[in-house]
């Protein structure tokens, strides 16, 4: 797989303070992107945060009311879709319904005057590409929906272009479908090479299939980053609560060093500011992931039920390696940048994978936990109303100003 | 009405409707068997006893003599009749051409485009559908009185094109609105200009609906007298017009048979249009 695109960080498509306005209403305001060649670039949202308008305005079927875009650094105002060196999927497919798969996918070419050898003999390869050879002399109606996805998808690569938009194509599919179809667009994009700009609002489709993914909100790019980056290091509070499920605790910045002090309405802990602008005395929000926290009895535990390997102690542990039983926030406390405050369990819900605690913290903050079911020897189990030790590792608190 | 549709038990309902019930909904289900039956009698008897009637061997209207497909054979040597018909077929087919191709562009520009003064057009546009022939046929009087057009068959044409658009535009029009718009913009996509785009995927899709417009319109066209009756001109008149100048002197097996006829060819084109418009 992974063929090197061949101008490696070139920008295939460039967006720049790009603001699109329908009468009053702003759909995208004020946004620029730098898209790489033979990336896979998802623009994620909810609806009408401009996702779609954008990728609309690269197609062409919308101009920007301010801005410019750039398609390989050619400015590209003023030029109709037609021609446009891209080529879209639609939300709904868009399959001609009066023409057979074939006449579908051979209609770009017809249009750029493609000898019909050519044609032929493009038409048959980008058929076996979406392992749907057999349906050419078919109508989209005798399709089914997983299979019109795939010629619409088939109709717009057959054509090379430089860049191809896809616009939710995997909507419509059940989800078990769509899992798959995931898989296979990021295949086929590692085989064709060719970059992808793809929109959506399902977080888990972006993160799944993106190498860059960039979260708008109210027409605002919010954050662009690799899918680890924006799901690890949320740069505001919609990012961190849009992907994936985020406690947020309010506190105030009480030192700022490796990691950020701050005083949770009264409990000191430590956080990740991450070359954020903030200051001490500064009010924020500290946004930590419920499967990055953990959960220890309080007291003295049987090591082996500490939910650690032999290897992992002696390592940390060297030749002192303690015996038998130990208190785990001393454990615990003999690791760097470590938070453990006490908490006490207010709610237990086993969802298979995981089971999903809330906690209430000394500052009568609660947050949810999730702690993941290994398998019932090594599991345990708290019981609602029971003490415990909260612990997470500073660099996955995040401090939110916004 | 809904309580007259007999509907399957719903799987959770193990009750069983009671015997009266289900006694009623038969007796119900029956009467309005029956009422269907009287309306299609109503409505059809008449025109069943004009057909038969036309192939009375007796020139007097209600005394059946004995079959005879005499009255055609009349009808094909007169003159005046076929004349009447040839100038029928001209303005049928002329103001179908027409006005299929100005209410189809009609469609797509109150479809398709945003425009000032587009609400009221909107509304006009399916005026000539609202008020009555009889309104149409005055003002259109009027209007080549004023501007002095003396009356033709050109004038019946005209007059034909002006409702014929309305018909034609609201079927293309509602073909047009199921359509999906992102097939337009998926050919542009794929690098056909604006007339391509029409030629290839627009025009094709509406093809059904524009043909069963035009079959609409030559149907109307080809039945219209009110209308033509105020518009023609001497020496220009349609077969409806022909046929009521005929019965001032009485009924015959004549005018019978060219009923028949008319019946025969405005059924087909109907026909033809639901079948085409089913289709699409």
């Amino acid at each position: 797989m992974g063929k090197t695109p061949e101008h490696h960080g070139s920008v295939a498509v460039g967006v720049v303070d790009v603001t699109k306005r329908f009468g009053e209403f702003t759909a995208v305001d004020n946004i620029s992107l730098d898209i790489r060649d033979g990336e896979f670039f998802s623009m994620l949202g909810p609806s009408g945060c401009g996702k779609t308008t954008t990728l609309r305005m690269i197609a062409g079927f919308e101009q920007p009311s301010l801005g410019e875009i750039f398609i390989h650094g050619q400015p590209v105002a003023g030029i109709p879709a037609y021609k446009r060196p891209v080529n879209t999927v639609f939300q709904n497919y868009a399959l001609f319904p009066h023409m057979t798969v074939a006449q579908n996918v051979a209609f770009g070419l017809e249009m750029k005057k493609t000898p019909k050898a050519e044609i032929e003999r493009r038409v048959g390869d980008v058929l076996d590409l979406v392992r749907l050879p057999h349906l050419r002399d078919r109508r989209p109606k005798q399709l089914s929906g997983g299979q019109q996805q795939r010629i619409a998808l088939a109709r717009a690569l057959v054509n090379k272009p430089e860049v191809l938009l896809l616009d939710e194509p995997l909507g419509a599919l059940d989800l078990k479908l769509r899992k798959a179809m995931q898989l296979e667009l990021k295949q086929i994009q590692a085989e064709v090479g060719i970059t992808f700009i793809y929109v959506t609002h399902d977080q888990e489709e972006a993160l799944t299939m993106s190498d860059r993914i960039a979260v708008m909100d109210a027409g605002i790019v919010q954050q662009v980053g690799a899918p680890r980056e924006i799901y690890e290091y949320p740069q505001n509070r919609f990012v961190a609560d849009f992907i994936g499920e985020t406690n947020f605790v309010t506190g105030k910045i009480a030192e700022l060093g490796e990691f950020a002090s701050i005083d949770l309405g009264g409990l000191a802990v430590l956080g990740n500011a991450g070359g954020r602008d903030v200051a001490p005395g500064e009010e924020i929000t500290l946004a930590i992931r419920p499967e990055k926290i953990n959960l220890y009895p309080q007291g003295e535990v049987d090591i082996m039920k500490a939910g650690v390997d032999a290897d992992e102690l002696e390592q940390l542990f060297g030749s002192q390696l303690p015996e038998g039983k130990v208190d785990m926030r001393k454990w615990l406390a003999t690791e760097k940048n470590n938070v453990v405050i006490d908490g006490r369990i207010q709610e237990a819900i086993y969802i298979g994978t995981d089971t999903r605690y809330r906690v209430a913290l000394d500052n009568n903050a609660s947050i949810f936990v999730r702690v993941q079911n290994f398998g019932s020897r090594y599991d345990q189990f708290f019981d609602i109303g029971s003490t415990v030790y909260v612990h997470w590792a500073a660099e996955n608190a995040q401090v939110l100003t916004e | 009405m809904s309580t007259l549709v007999t509907s399957p038990p719903k799987p959770t309902n193990l009750v069983k409707p009671r015997p009266g019930r289900e006694w009623g909904t038969a007796v119900r289900g029956r009467l309005l068997t029956w009422f269907a039956y009287s309306i299609f009698l109503f409505l059809y008897l008449p025109i069943l006893i004009l057909v038969i009637y036309s192939f009375n061997a007796n020139k007097v209207v209600g005394v059946w003599t004995g079959f005879t497909a005499d009255w055609y054979r009349v009808l094909f040597n007169n003159q005046a009749m076929i004349s009447a018909f040839k100038v029928s077929m001209w303005v049928a087919t002329w103001s179908t051409l027409i006005s299929t191709i100005l209410g189809t562009l009609a469609a797509l520009s109150l479809e398709r485009y945003r425009y000032r003064g587009k609400l009221p057009f909107d509304a006009v546009m399916y005026l000539p559908i609202i008020i009555p022939d009889i309104v149409m046929a005055l003002s259109a009087l009027l209007f080549f009185v004023i501007v002095a057009i003396p009356l033709s068959r050109y004038t019946i044409l005209i007059a034909h094109v002006a409702f014929n658009i309305s018909f034609v535009a609201v079927i293309v029009r509602s073909r047009l609105a199921d359509m999906d718009h992102n097939l337009e913009e998926a050919a542009a996509d794929l690098g056909a200009n604006e007339w391509t785009a029409f030629r290839r995927i627009t025009l094709p899709l509406l093809m059904p609906a524009i043909v069963s417009g035009a079959l609409l319109a030559f149907t109307l066209s080809l039945d219209d007298f009110v209308i033509t009756f105020f518009v023609s001109g001497p020496g220009s008149t349609t077969l409806p017009v022909r046929v009521y100048s005929m019965i001032k002197f009485g009924v015959t097996p004549e005018v019978n048979a060219i009923s028949t006829l008319m019946l025969l060819g405005s059924t087909f084109l109907v026909v033809l249009s639901l079948v085409l418009q089913r289709r699409s």
